[in-house]
């Protein structure tokens, strides 16, 4: 039971982070391969304020999201100006920066070293150390996220969003202003998966600088991707199938030590099968 | 300050190495125009192979190398044929293409990891490494096989695309290849040999950073991205472009760290990168 | 398109509900001659694996000669062997799935100390105990009161290499260190020991998994150290420090090195010629013939000696230990704690009992020479 609610947060986690990243792919048709970044600043900023700090859980989500906020507003004004393969490739610049930064200022961060010890939430006496009521914590999150990112996607908004997704030009034609969009869905998808960060330190309770790596933003991306692009249930499904299946080659009975690079190996083939026989994922409505 | 030569060496050889994967790449962008990412485990592939057989089978190292640049040409070769060719019938986008190498390099990744074992292996035996030294600044001999290695490899490229039949159809699909398809070119033959060659380079280059640093599974990625910013700033597609954006980068990362701290390399190729595609996103050649 | 979608969704449902009804069969149960789990966090693999096999091995020895002499109070001792590869992260989540989900409660565990920092905080509450081998770094000294150290702290190491240096009239010297736990706390104890000596240190470092440090060794080349000392975490990356020392001719400085390298019998063949001369330090453990009859098993087992001696007899030694103090105190941690706390046992490695700290007391390091590939005991 222990197990499952384990898998359960992890299961949150990720669908957050689908969410946050289909909303920038799969809506908006942004190829972004940095949301690890992100995920990594509310890591961080939850674990020192938890760590080096006396204020609460609830305070580094706030600080989280500001500083995310600031950050993801300069990185999208920059990254708004590439197109199609390079706003990929300089998003991937851009996580690899972020990284460095986490890596380098060990004044903040510890670099390397890592963080450890960050503890769970305490919120009107209720203390998430229990995993369950942390799992429902989280839960309760990811429902507020699904519901945010349903009401955008199904208002006006959201329609400029596959507006510009399906043709920037001519959207622009119309005189929308296309970076203020690109801009605001790229800033709230940033806050989503600082969050889904915030969490993920409180539950491993030790973080370091390599779980926010590109290889991270590949596996947000398989997430978003397979469940199905520009389908929020779809992102929820690939969290799901994605967690589970280490899970799954471990009942096989698969050798512990080369579990991970197994891993590696399926997630590989299902984004090349994916590509080639259903680029809309499991129950997505649109190919890249 | 004498340790200027050292930074120089050290600057020249990582150019080297990233304008030899930069080779590969920007001939393989030139003839399909989307980005390869799995041209940086075929780096990887082509390390191992020689690992394989120089290492583990005991064979001449000429002969190694002269199989492992085969093998990854080949590898290049199948990709193109059972991946991206029917992709491209497909009609898909460069984006579905990029994702479909990115699963390439992943899945290809974990199998070498399984196989190899994530460790680093040496593919040097003993500690004797012939090294010379100029002015202060020491280098080791594979590191002048680096050197003149782009140099030969570069100008056979350069006579291959400017004087030779199949050189003149590959500038031809460069250009326009649906053009290219209608003057009679069998596009689809071409660009397989393209990936075969590219590949095998890439492959190459792997066989040097072997013996130069080492191999490890995941040191693809790293070297692959370098490789791209070499490209991008050198002027994407261009062969004369990746080799001088090589060793602009190699430069500017060097000499970079030479104050600060050397965890801020990447940072630095990353950020060299950004200020080119903002400011001139068709690199120095400006294409 | 319907249709599709459903079928899809269907086949995922069946596959969590199938997934939940295997896991709901693993459940723990807990009957009185069940045998007593301690986990042991072991490198398995990765850079110091050579610490982990061993030790492995002898704890193996160790189980079966409990077992044999009647158990813990008739019930069978049993290691659940995890490999934390030297990563802290990895080590977290070992200990937490074994916390969590095994409800095991007493942990041992072989080097990388930044794993036992990182998993130091998760112990409260009485929920777990830890004993820990060859686990060096001075910022362990007392981390937690659930984290007992079968070593010495490096502390010491590190005063015994700032006396030499201040013997030798060094006045510049160069560090570069892996950015690690352990690592990086030997530089900074040697810091603390050279601070009011006016002795000019140029330091340089390197992220784990680097496998080109030639910026920052030709950053020390020109500073013209007169001493060198390198610490790195594992033997890997010691063997890429060593090549690249030798390739940019830094190999005439003078050099010191960490116990890991010096440990390290392969390296220090290796590059004989780079280290000649070298100083290193280690932490050796008494032998005797109550020692070797039981290094005796390994070979007899095994078919070859046990490659490191000290990690051996201390993994042996912390068994044994942890043993006695379940059987008499219960597989209870509080009274677990308090036996080690106050115990004085005599063990194969020597006399061991705790210091306030929870290190071992009486535990010391020694100097090392490098001479002709091989380590000797160093006499000033």
């Amino acid at each position: 039971m222990e197990y499952l609610i384990h898998l359960g947060i992890l299961f949150a986690i990720y669908s957050i982070l689908g969410l946050s990243l289909n909303l920038v792919v799969g809506f908006t048709g942004l190829l972004s391969i940095s949301h690890a970044a992100f995920y990594g600043i509310g890591a961080y900023t939850t674990a020192i304020i938890l760590t080096k700090t006396g204020l609460g859980f609830f305070t580094s989500l706030i600080l989280g999201i500001i500083i995310v906020l600031i950050i993801s507003f300069l990185i999208g004004l920059v990254l708004s100006k590439f197109k199609g393969d390079y706003y990929a490739l300089g998003s991937i610049g851009f996580n690899v920066i972020v990284l460095s930064v986490l890596l380098n200022w060990q004044d903040l961060t510890a670099g390397p070293l890592g963080i450890a010890g960050v503890s769970r939430p305490e919120i009107l006496g209720i203390d998430f150390s229990n995993k369950f009521y942390f799992l429902i914590l989280i839960l309760i999150f990811l429902l507020i996220f699904y519901l945010i990112s349903l009401f955008i996607t199904k208002s006006p908004f959201g329609k400029i969003l596959k507006a510009i997704r399906e043709d920037d030009g001519a959207i622009q034609i119309f005189g929308y202003n296309i970076l203020y969009f690109k801009l605001v869905i790229f800033i709230v998808s940033a806050v989503m998966a600082a969050i889904a960060g915030s969490f993920f330190a409180s539950f491993v309770t030790f973080i370091e600088p390599s779980s926010f790596a590109v290889s991270e933003s590949i596996f947000i991306l398989v997430v978003s991707i397979l469940g199905g692009l520009a389908s929020l249930r779809g992102s929820i499904l690939g969290a799901l199938f994605l967690v589970l299946l280490p899970e799954i080659l471990r009942l096989i009975g698969f050798p512990v030590d080369i579990a991970g690079q197994m891993r590696q190996v399926i997630y590989g083939i299902i984004l090349i099968l994916l590509m080639l026989y259903r680029p809309q994922g499991l129950i997505g409505e649109y190919k890249i | 300050m004498d340790i200027i030569p050292q930074i120089i060496i050290n600057s020249l050889v990582a150019g080297a190495i990233y304008a030899l994967i930069s080779l590969g790449f920007n001939l393989i962008y030139g003839a399909t125009k989307f980005f390869n990412l799995a041209h940086g485990i075929v780096v990887v592939i082509g390390g191992y192979s020689i690992l394989c057989f120089v290492k583990f089978l005991g064979l001449n190292i000429y002969l190694g190398v002269v199989i492992s640049v085969i093998i990854s040409g080949i590898l290049g070769y199948c990709l193109d044929r059972f991946v991206y060719l029917p992709l491209k019938r497909k009609k898909a986008s460069n984006m579905v293409l990029l994702v479909a190498s990115l699963g390439i390099f992943t899945a290809l990744q974990g199998i070498i990891s399984i196989i190899f074992s994530s460790q680093f292996q040496s593919l040097s035996e003993n500690s004797e490494q012939v090294v010379f030294s100029f002015f202060n600044g020491f280098i080791t001999e594979t590191q002048i096989i680096i050197l003149i290695s782009l140099v030969l490899i570069g100008l056979g490229l350069i006579l291959l695309l400017h004087k030779t039949q199949f050189g003149r159809e590959v500038r031809a699909i460069n250009d326009d290849e649906e053009v290219a398809k209608i003057i009679g070119i069998h596009t689809n033959k071409i660009i397989g040999r393209v990936f075969f060659i590219g590949s095998a380079i890439a492959g190459y280059a792997g066989i040097l950073v072997g013996y130069d640093t080492g191999l490890e599974p995941t040191m693809g990625l790293s070297l692959l991205l370098k490789g791209v910013i070499a490209s991008i700033i050198g002027g994407v597609g261009s062969i004369y472009g990746g080799i001088l954006g090589a060793f602009l980068l190699g430069f500017v990362e060097n000499f970079g760290i030479l104050k600060i701290s050397g965890g801020w390399k990447d940072a630095i190729a990353f950020g060299l990168l950004i200020i080119f595609l903002i400011f001139r996103p068709r690199g120095i050649i400006n294409k | 398109m319907k249709q599709k979608k459903f079928i899809i969704l269907a086949i995922v449902i069946i596959i969590i509900v199938a997934f939940i009804g295997f896991s709901f069969k693993k459940t723990n149960k807990n009957y009185s001659n069940e045998p007593i789990k301690i986990v042991a966090l072991f490198p398995l693999t990765g850079g110091l694996a050579s610490y982990g096999e061993p030790a492995q091995k002898m704890a193996q020895i160790a189980v079966k000669d409990i077992n044999d002499a009647g158990g813990i109070n008739n019930r069978k001792l049993e290691i659940d062997y995890q490999d934390h590869k030297c990563d802290p992260k990895e080590a977290t989540s070992i200990f937490q799935q074994a916390l969590d989900v095994n409800k095991v409660k007493i942990f041992t565990s072989v080097a990388c100390s930044g794993t036992v920092s990182a998993v130091s905080p998760l112990m409260k509450n009485d929920n777990a105990l830890l004993l820990g081998t060859i686990i060096t770094a001075n910022k362990l000294s007392g981390i937690s009161p659930y984290v007992f150290r079968n070593w010495a702290s490096d502390k010491n190491e590190a005063k015994l290499f700032a006396d030499e240096i201040k013997k030798r009239g060094y006045k510049k010297i160069g560090v570069i260190y892996e950015e690690t736990d352990y690592a990086k706390g030997l530089k900074l104890s040697l810091e603390e020991f050279l601070k009011d000596s006016g002795i000019e240190i140029v330091s340089e470092s390197f992220v784990s998994g680097s496998t080109d440090v030639r910026t920052q060794l030709s950053k020390i080349k020109q500073a013209k150290v007169e001493m060198l000392f390198i610490s790195p975490q594992t033997v890997t990356s010691g063997d890429i420090v060593l090549k690249q020392i030798k390739e940019l001719g830094l190999n005439k400085t003078a050099l010191f090195v960490n116990d890991n390298i010096i440990k390290a019998k392969d390296l220090v063949s290796k590059y004989a010629d780079v280290l000649e001369g070298a100083i290193g330090g280690d932490y050796i453990m008494k032998r005797d013939e109550k020692t070797d009859k039981i290094l005796a098993k390994y070979r007899e087992a095994y078919g070859v000696d046990c490659p490191q001696t000290n990690i051996c007899s201390g993994v042996y030694d912390a068994i044994n230990l942890l043993a006695d103090a379940i059987k008499s105190k219960g597989y209870d941690v509080a009274g677990v704690k308090s036996y080690l706390e106050s115990v004085d046992y005599a063990g194969i490695s020597g006399q061991i009992s705790f210091d306030e700290k929870h290190d071992r007391k009486n535990a010391d390091y020694s100097l090392f020479l490098i001479k002709n590939g091989k380590a000797e005991l160093y006499n000033q």
